[in-house]
This record gives C-alpha cells, structure tokens and sequence, in this order.
C-alpha cells in the first residue's frame, strides 16, 4: 500500500522512540537527536503510545520512551522535516547533518511524553 | 604489581597471573617491517580489559597500536601484522588462537585493576556494551558502534582515571551513550560545569565538544573543535578539574 507523502505543519508533534541508554536523570541526551536520516513519527497518524508499540517484537519495552518534538523546531536549525510514509504511515523524517549544537538544540527542545 | 614495573616477552610467557592484570602500554622495537606479530597475544588470558599501547621504530616510528578483549576478540584497531606507513590505520580482529611471533622483545608497563581504580572500572563495563549493540540498536537505522570508538573511548577514561586519580572522587561519573552513527558520546556534569563531547566513528581532523558553564543559573554554551582526542584529554582534566597535562 502508497499512501500520499503530505505536508507537516509546523506545530505538529512528532514522536521518536528513545532506548533506555539515551535519557540521563530524567532528561533527553542530544545524543538521541545524532542522525542524519532521523525518523519520527508524525501525530497526524501516530500516539506517542502507537510510536512505542512499533518497536520491534525482540526489544524489551520495558524502560524504552517516546520524545515529542515541534516539527517547527527542525525547520529553524535548518533541517528538512519531510512526511515519508513506509508500511507505517506516521512515518516521517528529520534531515540533515546534525552537529552538536544542532543535537542539542534538538533535545532541548523536546520533551517525554512515554 | 607497581605500576612502573617492566616485564619482557618471556616474562609474560611465564607469569601465571597475567589475567590479574591490564597491560598499559609498551613500548616495542621491531626488526622486521612486515607481517611481524609482535604482542604475544597468546599468552594473555581472554580478560575483559587488556591493553597495549605498542610503538614501532625505524620507518615506522610513531605508529601507535592498542589491543583490547572486546566482544570475544582480541581488537587492535590500528594495523596488525601488516605493512602499513605512519598515520595509516585499519581495524583488524585477532581471534584468541591467532599464530603470533613473540620472539621480539619488548618492554611493557603492567598494573593492577585496584591502581586504576573502580571509576575507570565501571565506565568501561558501559563503554564495552556497546560492542554488543547490533545494527538498528536504536529501533531506527543506528549503526553498530565502531571498534575505533569503543578503544578511544576505553583508552581516554584509563588515561584519565590513571591522570587524575586522586581529583576523580570529586566528579560525578560521566554518562555514556552510543550515537546512531557508530560513535560515542561523553557527558560530564559537575555543580557548575558541563563537557560533552563526540568520538567519531573513525579518525577525523577534529573532535566537537561543547563547554557548558552555570553562571547565575544560565547556562553558557560554547561550542569549539579539538584537533584530537588528546586535545579534548587535556581540554577535559583543565575545564572539570583545573588540572594542566601537558602534552
């Protein structure tokens, strides 16, 4: 199935799945925010608790998080946030290189909400 | 065990308790300039921290080599039994049973875990996880974590702790985390002070790290460039400790 690649408003949420490693004493490491090609899912068809039970079946879930970031936020630091439907129609992506003051304006920028 | 004392090739031939050590660094000269294997591997027992900082004379004067047991491997990262020039480098895996020459002497500086103490201990045990983190560890595209990242970042916190020992009880261990790209991050957080820093997932001309300092409750950023790891090494024990290392 093709589903038709949309535009994202920028105040749209997008949701990235966060593994345990990546959050320190509550709070989002800019490393989380190091991809090129960073993939989200976009609100318009994902929950935050939707983007987390697309984790694959043979991670544990347990202590796994979902980050909610502006689509705008990207869009400011230069970066490109394109609508990019797979099997999964959330699917979205954050590109472009992201240098360290990018990968922190990025995190800070985000929050947890799973 | 003090942590200056020498021991030849045959003294790690012969020691019966190699595996209550970790091998810093040594120094080796070498005859022959090719396929000459020259750490006697062999000897070693499969101990999850096993270093060696190796140096070649004659043409290849300055070509550094370290050895570690990670993910079941003996790794050397920087050439291995090969010809290779200054400045060159490459990744190899030595298998536990590899054919070895230890006909060479060297010289080598071993000490016990005890003197590099438990801050090094327990950052190494998260750093050398990482070794196990398949490719897509991210549930996205992230890519398994470099050989060359997990060694630098091994030998930085053993450089480090062995530097700072007595200073590193005053700052909180840093936090670790694997980067989608196959490279390590380094975060420091102290009272007043923040470092964080980037290792590539292969040797690059510079090393980003941002300094970050608390004044009145605002946090100042600046971001800058390393030449090298050895830069940042120094930029990290002057910015959290006020310790000058000279290079």
């Amino acid at each position: 199935m093709t589903f038709p690649i949309e535009h994202i408003p920028d105040d749209d949420k997008l949701f990235r799945r966060l593994m345990p490693g990546q959050c320190k004493k509550g709070k989002i490491s800019s490393a989380a925010f190091e991809d090129v090609d960073l993939s989200v899912d976009w609100e318009k068809y994902s929950t935050p608790q939707e983007a987390l039970d697309r984790l694959p079946p043979h991670f544990d879930k347990q202590n796994w998080k979902v980050a909610s970031l502006k689509a705008g936020i990207p869009r400011v630091l230069g970066q490109e946030v394109k609508h990019w439907p797979t099997n999964n129609i959330a699917h979205s992506l954050i590109l472009g290189e992201k240098s360290f003051q990018i990968s922190l304006a990025l995190s800070d920028a985000s929050e947890i909400v799973k | 065990m003090n942590l200056t004392q020498d021991i030849t090739s045959s003294a790690l031939k012969t020691d019966k308790h190699l595996e209550n050590y970790i091998v810093l660094s040594a120094s080796i000269s070498v005859a022959g300039l090719t396929n000459t294997y020259f750490i006697p591997v062999k000897e070693m027992k499969p101990i999850p921290q096993a270093y060696l900082s190796a140096q070649q004379s004659g043409d290849y004067k300055g070509v550094y080599s370290y050895i570690s047991y990670v993910g079941g491997n003996y790794v050397m990262p920087y050439g291995f039994g090969d010809s290779y020039k200054v400045g060159e480098r490459n990744e190899s895996v030595i298998p536990y049973n590899a054919k070895l020459d230890t006909s060479i002497k060297n010289y080598a500086y071993i000490a016990s875990p005890d003197s590099i103490g438990e801050y090094f201990t327990s950052i190494s045990e998260t750093i050398k996880s990482f070794s196990t983190l398949q490719e897509k560890w991210d549930s996205y595209n992230a890519k398994k974590i470099s050989w060359y990242a997990i060694i630098e970042a091994l030998l930085f916190f053993m450089k480090f702790s062995m530097y700072t020992r007595s200073e590193v009880v005053n700052i909180p261990e840093p936090f670790v985390a694997p980067l989608a790209s196959g490279g390590i991050q380094i975060e420091w957080e102290t009272l007043f002070r923040k470092f964080h820093f980037r290792i590539p997932v292969a040797p690059t001309k510079g090393i980003e790290y941002l300094k970050i300092e608390i004044v009145d409750g605002e946090e100042v950023r600046s971001f800058e460039t390393a030449k090298n790891i050895d830069d940042v090494f120094c930029m990290v024990s002057d910015w959290l400790l006020n310790i000058k290392i000279k290079k």
